[in-house]
């Protein structure tokens, strides 16, 4: 079970935190600290799977974003990068080349996308298509209230 | 994975000019939101989530001011009627929550917008709520009935806004109240709520466990789902159930066993056999079924995640099925030869697990792993060298500590560290469990010694040390492999790489030291350990330093035995008559240029900081100077005098280490030697309790030649039948005169009886001079007295009346009380022939024929212990009597026959060898406290003077009547006095030990043997 994901620049801003645990605001800032720490220090070639306390920290960079996991001890790491990888990819369709900016800007997308990949820290659909499908529709009605 | 990645990149590497073009949705409507609604309001100017985003990144320094600016707007906007000004304000306060901001105090606000009617503003709400409602916000106690509503609601979205928040903030609370919500969903006719219900419903099992019973028969069946989303978000919800309790979910094996079979999907496939990875170990029947479909997916699927999961069951419970094993190790090993770092690692972490069970199909791929070491990733470096130190065998541990040791040179400090710890612990672990040849570590050790970084200083150190002590023949080569460490300047440089160099360095020093016999330039050593850098190390070191400069000096003057000609070069000034043997020349240059290195450069030590270390200095600076002054009172001949003064020098560090036997060492050595020590105390008082750091390993005791262990046997046999003597306290069997001898039995006696353990030397000198001191006590000439536990007995006797006082001064000790039964009197059988004095006195009377046998009967070794006092003296007082009836037939005859008996014995000769007699009562007193016998002394003699008054005034009408007893004095007058007893005790003052010798005597002579 996944515990959180959190979006780094490279810079060590927070793009995106999603927690799937509880964690009071407290743990948040100093898990972010941590993270934060332990990924941006890492060179380009190393291993992507490192210990965290009782949690493994899975990242994965893109661009300039650490994609940052933390995982069960029972997880699957490579299962796990491909659910990062998997998340990329629909922000990617749905953004069309999605960059940092993107998300930056439509921060709530990003967390509206996230919530239909992963429903309390487990995969909820893994067709691309399904969930696209879903992000669009949900767009239209959104825009369809806001001016009706 | 890789082409599509690169796509992404790409994608995200886009300018930032996009921006605008790609920004949409709500937010790009937030301006327009409230230039719609917000006519009339306050906020028309109110700032949308674009604005503060570029605000904030436009504001670089001023970040915080700006974001502060934003907080108290936010403030104000939130509070407004306007749903919509909310809405946005609520969204710019999520946006900056993501930086740290606390919105706890919007937690109402939020409640509100969740509430709204409207989808966008209730999105906003809902997003809000999932990333900052917890546990303990108050506002929980209000959503109840709002996600209860949108649960219900026909819009779709609004229930999968519902269940995604719900999934976020469930608290024990909501879970029990929304349960049968979430549950009745998975009746859904959309399967998007169904999935999403299934995986809310598992945090509604973990916040509120009673619900998992009466929801998990409808789960199972969701199995069975027309939808794969469906079904494999079931599949996901029982694999955590199953990772947590197995056990339950075992029923359901054939299910996920069906289900394994027909899996396309991927995902679903993984979580399947994670299931029966947790499932594998309680059901061994399982393991053989899925041999068949594991292998297929194994050798089939091109997916290297479940690939690796597959793997990851099979070690977790299908180990002993030899075949999956062999092919997950060779699937493994393409895993380790890949690139990339991921799988390597991966590779490299299973092959551990699988490592207890298959050794040797982990170690086919020996030659990958040890190239993973070399690696840049630190955690694969360590999984790899966790992994090489599972494989090592005796076999291959030298080839596998080369390999170790050659890794080193290319590791950064952090792998080199615990590449050092794994060679220590691999060959030093379980007590050189895996070692064969030992001279190889030593010169591995010392290389050890020296990584620079390093921080297992101190177990090398330690290591080194043991094994040194430990095998014998092997204290050359160590000396060796030592040398190049203390000559090596450069490892005394206060720089990090240092850090933990000092404890090998000291290990060093104390084996040069130690085994000083062997070191051929004893010279170049001792300056290179003199240098100023040794400043720079720890006291501990510097102390180490010193000690071994002083053995060095000790061993100064004599050859190194197997270097025939001196190392420096130096002129050798054999001595006369010695020249021939090589071992026997005194090099008196050595000494003297040693004595000069240490002048040269001690004084620096000496004013150390550290007491320890500028005590030793100063120590070592007094010996120099004592030889320094021995050498300059004979200026023409120093040579003898300073050969003399080195041998005494030596014999300081005469004593080595013993090696501890094999079985020994199955004992904590610390342990026994603290039992030792205990067991020691008993009769030598407080040896206090030392560990065995390495100080104390310094000062081991040690007789090592096998001819020496020979004799401890024999002598730990002898002192055997010593020690019971021992227990009573009176343990000295053999005589004075070689006290040396018994305190070896003694000793031995310690160390024969317990496998030959090793004694800290300190604590045997402790023995040894206390020892010494209680022969002196007991045995010393100087001490006049011996006492017989029958001649305490008649002393009482005679001089109870008077003397009782004097004995009461003696420590307490009343001799007239009879005995307590666990009292105990020392017998005379502890003392045979015990007292110097005693036994010249005896030949004395022997000499002048005062009658031998009887002599004997006082003062020999025959006591009569079973004798009663009462009995004593009733026989005392028949004897005497028959004796009186005896003279006073032969009255005439008598006097002259005892005058002739006494002949030669002046009065003054009597005199002493009474007042010794009495001494000895007193030392047999058993206080044997000098000082109390000194006073008893003064008293009696005081006694005596008055005694000696009033034998005057007596003797002098006596010898008017008698004149056959002139010339004896009180021997005449016995015959006479011995009429009555009574009156004879009257007058017994003047000459109380005479009568009491005399009956003693008669009465002894018949009963011995």
């Amino acid at each position: 079970m996944i515990h959180f994901v959190l979006l780094i620049s490279r810079q060590g801003k927070v793009r995106l935190a999603k927690w799937y645990t509880q964690y009071t605001v407290k743990e948040r800032t100093k898990t972010i600290k941590q993270v934060t720490g332990a990924v941006l220090s890492r060179g380009p070639k190393l291993c992507n799977f490192l210990e965290f306390g009782e949690t493994k920290l899975i990242y994965k960079r893109y661009a300039s974003l650490y994609f940052c996991v933390g995982v069960d001890q029972e997880d699957n790491e490579l299962a796990t990068l491909e659910t990062v990888h998997h998340f990329v990819e629909i922000l990617d369709r749905y953004f069309g080349n999605v960059c940092e900016l993107d998300l930056i800007f439509n921060f709530h997308k990003a967390y509206y996308i996230l919530d239909e990949v992963l429903l309390g820290g487990h995969l909820q659909e893994t067709s691309k298509r399904a969930i696209h499908h879903v992000v669009t529709e949900q767009d239209a009605l959104v825009e369809n209230a806001k001016n009706g | 994975m890789a082409p599509q990645e690169d796509m992404v990149s790409k994608g995200l590497r886009k300018a930032s000019n996009a921006v605008s073009k790609m920004a949409g949705g709500m937010l790009d409507s937030a301006g327009g939101l409230v230039a719609d609604g917000g006519g009339k309001d306050v906020f028309v100017m109110q700032k949308s989530l674009r604005d503060i985003i570029k605000g904030i990144r436009t504001a670089k320094d001023e970040e915080n001011a700006y974001t502060n600016e934003v907080l108290y707007e936010i403030q104000k906007e939130i509070r407004t009627n306007d749903p919509r000004t909310k809405a946005i304000a609520l969204q710019k306060l999520t946006y900056l929550n993501m930086f740290g901001h606390s919105m706890g105090w919007a937690a109402f606000h939020t409640v509100e917008v969740m509430s709204q009617d409207r989808l966008s503003l209730k999105h906003a709400g809902y997003l809000a709520a999932k990333q900052s409602f917890q546990d303990s916000t108050e506002v929980m106690v209000l959503i109840p009935n709002l996600l209860k509503k949108d649960l219900a609601s026909s819009v779709v979205f609004e229930v999968g806004f519902a269940l995604d928040c719900l999934a976020n903030i469930i608290t024990p609370d909501l879970a029990r109240d929304l349960v049968s919500d979430v549950f009745s969903l998975l009746n859904s006719s959309r399967a998007y709520l169904r999935k999403k219900a299934v995986l809310v419903l598992y945090k509604a099992f973990l916040r509120y466990p009673e619900s998992l019973r009466p929801a998990f028969g409808r789960l199972t069946e969701k199995l069975e789902d027309d939808e794969t989303s469906v079904i494999s978000s079931v599949v996901a919800v029982l694999c955590e159930l199953v990772i947590h309790n197995p056990k339950n979910y075992l029923p359901l094996a054939p299910t996920f066993y069906k289900l394994l079979q027909t899996s396309t999907n991927n995902w679903m496939t993984i979580k399947l056999v994670k299931i029966f990875g947790h499932m594998c170990p309680l059901e061994p029947r399982l393991a053989k079924k899925l041999v068949e479909p594991i292998t297929q997916i194994m050798s089939t699927t091109p997916a290297k995640s479940l690939l690796y999961e597959c793997i990851c069951t099979v070690t977790n419970g299908m180990t002993h099925i030899n075949a999956v094993c062999k092919l997950a190790a060779e699937k493994l090993k393409d895993f380790i030869v890949e690139f990339d770092p991921n799988l390597k690692f991966l590779g490299l972490r299973a092959l551990t697990k699988l490592l207890p069970t298959h050794p040797k199909a982990v170690a086919d791929h020996k030659e990958t792993i040890f190239a993973c070491l070399q690696e840049g990733d630190y955690t694969i470096q360590q999984t790899a060298l966790q992994l090489v130190q599972g494989m090592v065998t005796k076999r291959n541990l030298m080839d596998t500590v080369t390999h170790l040791v050659l890794s080193m040179r290319k590791a950064d400090v952090l792998f080199r560290n615990d590449l050092v710890a794994s060679v220590l612990q691999v060959c030093g672990g379980n007590r050189y469990e895996l070692l064969t040849d030992f001279t190889w570590y030593i010169v591995v050790l010392a290389e050890l010694a020296r990584v620079p970084g390093s921080t297992h200083g101190k177990e090398v150190g330690f290591q080194l040390i043991d094994i040194t002590a430990r095998v014998e023949v092997l204290r050359e080569e160590a000396v060796q492999a030592m040398k190049p460490l203390l000559l090596d300047k450069a490892l005394l440089e206060d720089k990090p790489e240092n850090c933990s160099v000092g404890h090998a360095l000291k290990a060093a020093a104390y084996i040069v030291g130690e085994y000083r016999s062997f070191v051929t330039s004893r010279v170049e050593i001792m300056r290179a350990m003199l240098v100023p850098q040794l400043k720079n190390q720890e006291s501990v070191v510097q102390e180490h330093y010193i000690q071994c400069v002083m053995k060095l000096l000790a061993a100064a003057g004599t050859l190194p035995i197997d270097a025939p000609s001196a190392p420096e070069g130096e002129d050798q000034e054999p001595e006369a008559g010695k020249s021939q043997a090589p071992i026997a020349v005194f090099q008196i240059e050595e000494v003297w240029q040693m004595m000069v290195t240490i002048t040269e450069q001690l004084p620096v030590l000496m004013r150390s900081r550290h007491v320890e270390v500028s005590e030793r200095a100063c120590q070592l600076m007094v010996v120099v100077n004592m030889l320094t002054m021995v050498a300059e009172q004979e200026p023409d001949e120093p040579i003898p005098v300073l050969k003399a003064c080195m041998e005494q020098l030596a014999v300081l560090f005469t004593e080595e280490l013993f090696p501890v036997s094999s079985k020994a060492q199955k004992v904590p050595v610390r342990r026994v030697w603290t039992y030792r020590h205990r067991d020691l105390s008993d009769q030598d008082g407080d040896l206090a309790d030392d560990g065995i750091n390495k100080d104390s390993a310094a000062t081991l005791l040690g007789t090592k030649s096998k001819k020496q262990s020979r004799r401890i046997e024999k002598e730990a046999r002898q002192a055997y039948t010593g020690h019971k003597e021992k227990m009573k306290e009176y343990y000295l069997a053999d005589g004075p005169e070689k006290p040396k001898d018994q305190l070896d039995n003694l000793l031995n006696a310690a160390k024969g009886d317990k496998e030959a353990i090793p004694l800290p030397s300190w604590a045997t000198t402790k023995k040894e001079n206390k020892l010494a001191k209680d022969i002196v006590m007991k045995g010393d000439a100087g001490f006049d007295g011996q006492v017989d536990g029958n001649e305490d007995e008649d002393v009482k006797e005679a001089t109870a009346t008077k003397d009782e006082l004097a004995y009461k001064a003696l420590g307490g000790v009343d001799i007239s009380k009879p005995l307590e039964e666990d009292d105990m009197l020392p017998t005379t059988m502890a003392y045979p022939q015990y007292d110097p004095i005693l036994a010249r006195e005896r030949t004395f009377m022997k000499q002048h024929g005062h009658h031998p046998d009887v002599q004997l009967g006082q003062y020999g070794e025959v006591i009569k212990d079973t004798e009663t006092r009462e009995e004593r003296k009733a026989r005392h007082r028949r004897e005497r009597a028959a004796k009186a009836a005896k003279a006073e037939e032969e009255a005439a005859p008598t006097p002259s026959a005892s005058g002739i008996k006494r002949e030669g014995e002046t009065r003054e000769e009597r005199k002493a060898r009474h007042r010794s007699q009495r001494e000895e009562q007193a030392a047999a007193g058993l206080g044997v406290d000098l000082k109390v016998l000194e006073a008893a002394k003064k008293l009696m003699k005081e006694e005596k003077k008055a005694k000696k008054k009033q034998k005057a005034k007596e003797e002098k009408p006596k010898k008017q009547k008698d004149v056959a007893a002139e010339a004896e004095g009180d021997e005449g007058k016995k015959p006479k006095k011995t009429k009555a007893k009574k009156a004879l005790a009257e007058s017994a003052d003047a000459e109380p030990k005479a009568k009491k010798g005399k009956p003693k005597k008669s009465k002894k002579g018949p009963e011995e043997p």
